[in-house]
């Protein structure tokens, strides 16, 4: 088992940076030069010319790269913003908790009510119920979340007033937000658990369990469930990793101050570096997770682990 | 008899079990219904999707304008037919794009296999760890937005499953019997048997994947959009109008609700397909 975890934490590395050099390479070719943005179109090319020597921008795209690297990967430092001249890293660290609690609050969120769906639907197959939580699961999945958040403003906010409608401060505040983000989950999850239920309860097992006079409860919910999660743990893992790095649009919607408005206020204002440290980091992250997942994966069904004993 | 059994072609085979799925039936029939409107869009507008009427700003849903009409007195409807243009050529656009790169490194991968094959599933592994909306977002910020980068952008991103997806189906079935034979037998090129074999066999997967990239791709495109990188205002793209739309949610709640739900019908209508049709291009599934 720990060869499997050395295995994959050394896989680790070369992905991690492959992700740098591609982040490097696609924002290194964009057109602009950071010296005429800092100092603005005003200052003389002698001024312009001294700070991109000293920013380093005139070495070739080799030297850059591995000074990017460098930095990133030994010294941990992702660069300083052109228009604010802090630190990516310290902003990061300031926004990662607002990312972090919207992508875990819609994590558990999409699992307390997709998992339990999709069992209903399962043990129901084809019956109303099973279809019922079915079409709610696609029309679910089928909504773009920016928008189920504005409708969820709508109603709550402006309606009833009783959610704020934008910001942070208190656990209020992330309450839409968090429903509009775990919406495409739970149906995801959902749907998923009814498919992978439904090849369960239909292996030997089980029903050697029922003809043995197991009742249809315990052969669902203690043979047959524990296995039929498996496949799911690698679905929470990915998509909480994937909300993390993708909750941009609806932290726009709601003034949200995470690692997706920063980047996109950064965005706007060509502001690369902060574009290329946010994108670095919420890879690796992603990986991370990815690794931590497969690991729990690989631990929890003893057909991984035996390979690898 | 045998003529008759013969005449049973696979999609046929395939046809006969959608049209058993109410609900794959139901998401074909709102396509093609989107389709044509998109198709015929500028015969149907009731009025000029550009049309500004300084008398009629924000009119609430009427006769006269079906849908309302948004902060310049445009109406809403006609914006909304001739944006699903925009929606739909994004939306299949995108995913074209995305199986054209799927089909020329998956099978370049699965069928040449050793070094060539680990190179691009490397690149691959590293592509697939930045999380799609990110890679879309670094894609547009870097060739600015407008409506053919946000194809590319798009494309780019989801790109990984349809060259993982060709992959795994070569892999499959480069070994079996009857490619060995036409390699000897009529001295087919490599290029040939992808094309006349290879393909074939997996075009019913690729269309299944495809039909519910096209909603995912919309419902990206739209959220792009939304955050100024995709498709700009004025023009009509769905997402590009429920930004416009979000300053005017708490007094015209109109702009906002009309653009959402056309949006959500037709990704609806593409995943209702796109299930239907994995469930009859897979007789094993439905039993």
């Amino acid at each position: 088992m720990s060869k499997y975890v050395i295995k994959r934490l050394l896989w680790m590395i070369p992905v991690a940076v492959g992700v740098a050099v591609v982040i490097f390479t696609i924002l290194y070719f964009t057109p602009g030069d950071p010296a005429v943005m800092i100092l603005g179109s005003s200052a003389t090319f002698e001024d312009r010319q001294a700070l991109r020597e000293t920013m380093g921008l005139n070495d070739g795209y080799i030297v850059q790269l591995l000074r990017f690297l460098k930095e990133t990967f030994i010294e941990f430092n992702l660069g300083t913003s052109y228009f604010t001249n802090k630190a990516v890293t310290t902003e990061i660290a300031a926004r990662l908790p607002y990312t972090f609690i919207l992508a875990l609050g819609s994590m558990v969120l999409s699992c307390v009510i997709g998992i339990p769906l999709g069992i209903t639907a399962a043990v129901n197959q084809n019956k109303l119920s099973d279809r019922i939580s079915m079409l709610i699961a696609l029309i679910g999945v089928s909504m773009p979340q920016f928008w189920i958040g504005l409708l969820l403003v709508l109603v709550f906010s402006v309606h009833l007033g009783i959610l704020p409608p934008s910001g942070v401060g208190t656990f209020r505040h992330y309450i839409i937000p968090i429903i509009a983000t775990s919406l495409g989950g739970i149906a995801t999850q959902a749907r998923l658990v009814r498919s992978s239920m439904l090849e369960v309860i239909r292996s030997d097992y089980v029903t050697t369990a029922r003809a043995k006079g197991v009742s249809k409860f315990t052969a669902v919910y203690k043979h047959a469930l524990p296995n039929a999660l498996i496949p799911v743990i690698t679905q929470v893992g990915t998509s909480f990793g994937k909300t993390l790095g993708g909750t941009i649009v609806i932290e726009s919607v709601f003034s949200i101050p995470g690692i997706g408005n920063y980047m996109i206020s950064a965005v706007n204002n060509r502001d690369y570096p902060v574009v290329r440290g946010s994108v670095v980091f919420l890879a690796v992250a992603f990986s991370f997770i990815v690794l931590l997942v497969d690991i729990i994966y690989a631990y929890v069904d003893p057909r991984i682990k035996a390979q690898y004993k | 008899m045998d003529k008759r059994y013969k005449s049973e072609s696979q999609a046929l085979a395939v046809i006969k079990r959608m049209s058993r799925n109410k609900a794959s039936l139901a998401g074909l029939v709102i396509l093609s219904i989107l389709i044509l409107i998109a198709l015929l869009a500028t015969w149907i507008m009731p009025y000029s999707y550009t049309k500004m009427d300084m008398g009629s700003r924000f009119a609430s849903p009427s006769f006269q304008h079906l849908f309302g009409c948004d902060e310049l007195g445009r109406d809403i409807l006609s914006r909304l037919i001739y944006g699903a243009r925009y929606s739909l050529i994004l939306g299949l656009g995108s995913v074209g794009l995305s199986v054209i790169f799927g089909l020329v490194l998956g099978s370049a991968a699965g069928f040449f296999g050793g070094i060539v094959d680990s190179i691009i599933m490397r690149f691959l592994d590293i592509f697939s760890s930045i999380p799609g909306m990110l890679m879309a977002v670094v894609i547009s910020a870097v060739l600015g937005s407008g409506f053919g980068n946000c194809i590319l952008a798009i494309s780019v991103s989801t790109m990984p499953q349809y060259v993982r997806l060709l992959r795994a189906q070569i892999m499959s079935i480069r070994n079996m019997e009857y490619l060995e034979a036409s390699a000897t037998l009529q001295n087919c090129s490599k290029l040939r048997i992808i094309v006349k074999h290879v393909l074939p066999n997996s075009l019913s997967s690729m269309i299944v994947t495809a039909t519910m990239g096209v909603a995912s791709s919309i419902l990206m495109a739209a959220g792009l959009s939304y955050v100024g990188l995709g498709v700009q205002p004025p023009n009509p793209e769905w997402g590009a109008m429920l930004s416009g739309a979000r300053s005017y949610l708490r007094d015209y709640p109109h702009m906002v609700i009309f653009p959402g739900i056309v949006l959500a019908v037709t990704v609806l209508s593409l995943n209702m397909l796109g299930d239907g049709l994995r469930d009859a291009l897979d007789p094993k599934l439905k039993k």
